[in-house]
Parts: structure tokens; C-alpha cells; sequence
């Protein structure tokens, strides 16, 4: 069999259409993701009361299911228990908010963990007031280290947001099925999916495996 | 006042009231949008009428992750063995594997497996070994990581003094470098045996059979997605607990037979 170009060249605009939502959905979810996964880590930091264990319940759950059992559930049984229509992209988009937002919160939590005590400590000794000592002292030393894992992160979640074709939403992974369901021209269409795929995901881990290896070599 | 202020912050009561308050609030808005109509009319015997179906599904799941772990492992140390052989290549046929299937999702990988290769080698694969193939291909990406990380923790005097006694190859492999590489490999490989697990549901996009497939069958066939999809949810979430709990456990053994 040999390999078509021609399928390629005809059906690439809807590929790239496909690659913008990829896009849009991943940015909203994860612009959503960052400030859940912010509260719950504030909550999880506490270590005790009613905060820290509704957070550490979410983020057990959403850490622990498999991506697709929330998708599923918020699309075919969220509407039939609320009294509220969500269209494919808002539930795509609220199953992969919870999704980021519990697995940036142990990203952020770890963060803050591993900077030293004594940095705290150094900080209160000498008086700065409690939203300096996070804004000046502890947020540059936690963000440098957060990066290699966010940054991994999003890889995770440009490859979660494929399963969203499941349910119709029309992101890369959809347009590609629909095409080569049409087309019959599996081999062309999905090589080119997951290159698009790769050419998105790879520059980013290379820059999170570059950043890893400067704070490596830092400590 | 200032004290009594500074008491009821030291006390957490504050902390409290709003974290209450605004349970409270959730639970009023549940209230206002749940239809509690159709939640009083939830059956969850049909759980218990399709329990045979349903166990099976999740047997062929946890058989499914069992033979990619025991393939990926295998294959991964296997590349990470030819990856220390000074041979440029070699080397790069390797890496370019790694990055492939570990920068793509799944999903294109298990479709490209399922209907791109057929076409290209002519040999069309079943579903189930489609699925298997695709999660091999890259749990074996993943672990070849693993295992070259863990080659690499082996202290250096470890080489020196084998390549001094003049071992050979196996014996240098199986009896140094692998038994001391694989204690550092057990708590990632764990770990990505659980990340395997949870993509197993994947596989039920081209309906192989697993749990997901299956109960995707059952609540499309009854009408009843709250009632399945909540108890698959359930299963998934105490197995995979239980895995992730199990890992800590190990992580911390391992971790004191360190010192």
C-alpha cells in the first residue's frame, strides 16, 4: 500500500482545525486547573480541618480514576442528576479542570515542600511580613523547581485531551477518526496526528528535561 | 478584642466556619440543581443483575495491564541493555523509539496500531492484541527510561571492579548491575504499572472487552449510565487507591533498607 499525499494535502485544513481546539481546550482547562489546583493546595498545606480533607478527597479521587471514567460520568450522567444542559466541550472541559487541578495542586504542594526550612525560618527572623515572605523569599526558589514538573504536566494533558473525541468533541484525535473513517486512509491520516501530536508535545518535555538538568546541576 | 481575635484565629474556629460555610453553600446549590426525582428512581441492582459480565471485564483489565507490565519490562530493560552498547546507531534507533511513543497520546498510538499497521505489514491484528501491542510499544518506551536511569544510579566502582575481575557480559549483568539497577527501578515501575491500569480503559475505545467496554454496553443497553459508570468509578478508584497505597508502602521499605 502505498502512502498517499494527496489525502494529506486535501484534508489538512480540518487537521489543523482540530489542533486549534486541542489547543483552546488544553488552555482553558488548564488556566481553570491552575487556580483549583492553587485552592486545593492551599487546603492540602494545612494538614488538618475541614479544608484539608475535602482537598485531599478531590485530589485522591481525580488522581486516582482513570481519565475516562470522568469524562464519561459528566457527560452522560452529570445531566441526568442536575437540572442543567452542558454541551460536549463543557464537559470535556470541567473533567479535565478537576483533572488538572488535582494533579497541580501535588505539584505545586511539592513545590512549596522542597524549599528548605530554614528559608522560612531566615525570613521570619527578620521581620518580613507573612505576604512578602511568600511573594520575595519562597515563591521564586518553589516556582524554579515547579517548572520541569508543570511543564511535564502539560504533556500529560495534550495527551489526555485526545480521549475527548470520545465524546464527539471535535479536537485533533476526532477530526483525525473522522476523516480516515471517510477516506479509508488510516495510515496517512493517523501518521499525521501523531505527528502534530509529537511536533506539540516533544519541544515541551525537551524544555522540561533541560530545565530538570539546570536545577540539577544548580543544587 | 485583639486577643479573643487572635485566639479564635490560633484555634482554627474561623478557619472552620468557612470552610463549613461554604460546604454548606455547595450542598444548597446541589440541592437547588440536583432532580431528586430521578435520583430516588436509581436502581443500583442492576450492578448485582450484570456482577458476572462486570467481574470479567475487570479480570480482562487487570490481565491486560499484567501482560503489558511483563512485556514493557522485559523489552524496556532489554533497550536499555543494547543502549549502553557504544554504538551510534543503535543508540539513536533507541531514542528515536522512546521519544515516539512517549510524546504521542495513546489513543493515536492504539488506532495507528489497530488500523494504520495492518496496512502497512499486511497482517490485521485483533483487537485484543492491537490493544496489547499499542500499550507494549509504549509501556516499553516509558520503562526503557526507567531502566537506563536505574543502570545508570549503579555506583561506577560497581563496573570498575567487575571489568577488573574480568566477569563476562552476563554474568556482569545478571549478577551486579541488574539486582542493584532493579532496587532502584521497583518504586517508577510500580508507578507506571498503576498509569497503565487507568489507560487500560482506553482500550474500550476500539471495544476490546475490558471494564469499560463492558459497562459502556450495559448503560447504553439499560438506560442506566448513573448507576454503571458511578460503580465502575468506584472500582476503579479502591483498586487503584489500594495499587498507589501499596507503592508508598514499598517506596518506604525500599527506602529504609537504604540506611
Amino acid at each position: 500500500m502505498e502512502f498517499n499525499v494527496f489525502v494529506i494535502k486535501q484534508q489538512w485544513p480540518l487537521l489543523v482545525d482540530g489542533a486549534i481546539m486541542t489547543f483552546f481546550i488544553c488552555s482553558a482547562s488548564l488556566g481553570l486547573g491552575i487556580v483549583l489546583g492553587l485552592i486545593l493546595c492551599f487546603g492540602k498545606l494545612r494538614r488538618r480541618g475541614i479544608f484539608f480533607r475535602i482537598s485531599t478527597v478531590i485530589i485522591d479521587v481525580f488522581r486516582t480514576l482513570p481519565e475516562l471514567v470522568p469524562i464519561f460520568w459528566i457527560y452522560s450522567a452529570g445531566p441526568l442528576i442536575f437540572n442543567f444542559r452542558i454541551t460536549a466541550e463543557g464537559a470535556g472541559i470541567v473533567a479535565l479542570t478537576l483533572y488538572s487541578g488535582a494533579f497541580l495542586a501535588e505539584i505545586f504542594r511539592a513545590g512549596l515542600q522542597a524549599v528548605p526550612r530554614g528559608q522560612y525560618e531566615a525570613a521570619n527572623s527578620l521581620g518580613i511580613p507573612v505576604f512578602w515572605v511568600y511573594g520575595v523569599v519562597i515563591s521564586p526558589q518553589a516556582l524554579r523547581m515547579m517548572i520541569p514538573p508543570f511543564i511535564n504536566f502539560i504533556c500529560d494533558l495534550v495527551k489526555v485531551s485526545s480521549l475527548l473525541s470520545a465524546i464527539g468533541i471535535t479536537e485533533l484525535a476526532y477530526h483525525a477518526s473522522v476523516i480516515s473513517g471517510e477516506t479509508f486512509r488510516y495510515l496517512e491520516i493517523f501518521t499525521v496526528a501523531g505527528l502534530l501530536y509529537f511536533m506539540i508535545i516533544f519541544p515541551l518535555s525537551m524544555f522540561a528535561r533541560f530545565r530538570e538538568r539546570k536545577l540539577k546541576l544548580a543544587v | 478584642m485583639a486577643s479573643t481575635w487572635r485566639r479564635l484565629r490560633r484555634s482554627g474556629a474561623g478557619e472552620s466556619v468557612v470552610g463549613y460555610g461554604s460546604l454548606l453553600g455547595l450542598a444548597a446549590l446541589c440541592y437547588a440543581t440536583i432532580d431528586w426525582e430521578f435520583l430516588s428512581h436509581l436502581d443500583f441492582s442492576i450492578i448485582y443483575q450484570y456482577r458476572l459480565p462486570l467481574l470479567k471485564g475487570l479480570g480482562m483489565t487487570l490481565a491486560l495491564t499484567a501482560i503489558t507490565v511483563v512485556i514493557g519490562y522485559v523489552s524496556g530493560i532489554l533497550l536499555a541493555i543494547l543502549y549502553q552498547i557504544p554504538f551510534r546507531p543503535l543508540r539513536w534507533v533507541i531514542t528515536v523509539h522512546v521519544e515516539i511513543w512517549r510524546n504521542t497520546p495513546l489513543l493515536v498510538q492504539l488506532f495507528w496500531v489497530h488500523f494504520a499497521l495492518p496496512a502497512l505489514t499486511g497482517v490485521s491484528t485483533s483487537v485484543i492484541v492491537s490493544g496489547i501491542i499499542a500499550m507494549s510499544l509504549q509501556a516499553s518506551a516509558y520503562l526503557t527510561e526507567i531502566a537506563r536511569a536505574g543502570i545508570d544510579a549503579v555506583p561506577k566502582g560497581q563496573w570498575e571492579a567487575a571489568h577488573s575481575l574480568a566477569l563476562p557480559g552476563p554474568t556482569l549483568w545478571l549478577t551486579i548491575v541488574l539486582p542493584q539497577a532493579m532496587k532502584i527501578m521497583i518504586p517508577p515501575l510500580a508507578n507506571t504499572a498503576i498509569s497503565f491500569f487507568k489507560a487500560s480503559t482506553l482500550l474500550s475505545l476500539i471495544s476490546v472487552g475490558e471494564l469499560m467496554t463492558i459497562s459502556n454496553t450495559i448503560a447504553n443497553y439499560t438506560f442506566k449510565q448513573v448507576e454503571v459508570l458511578t460503580a465502575v468509578g468506584i472500582v476503579f478508584f479502591v483498586l487503584g487507591y489500594a495499587f498507589s497505597g501499596l507503592t508508598y508502602r514499598l517506596e518506604n521499605v525500599l527506602q529504609r533498607s537504604e540506611r
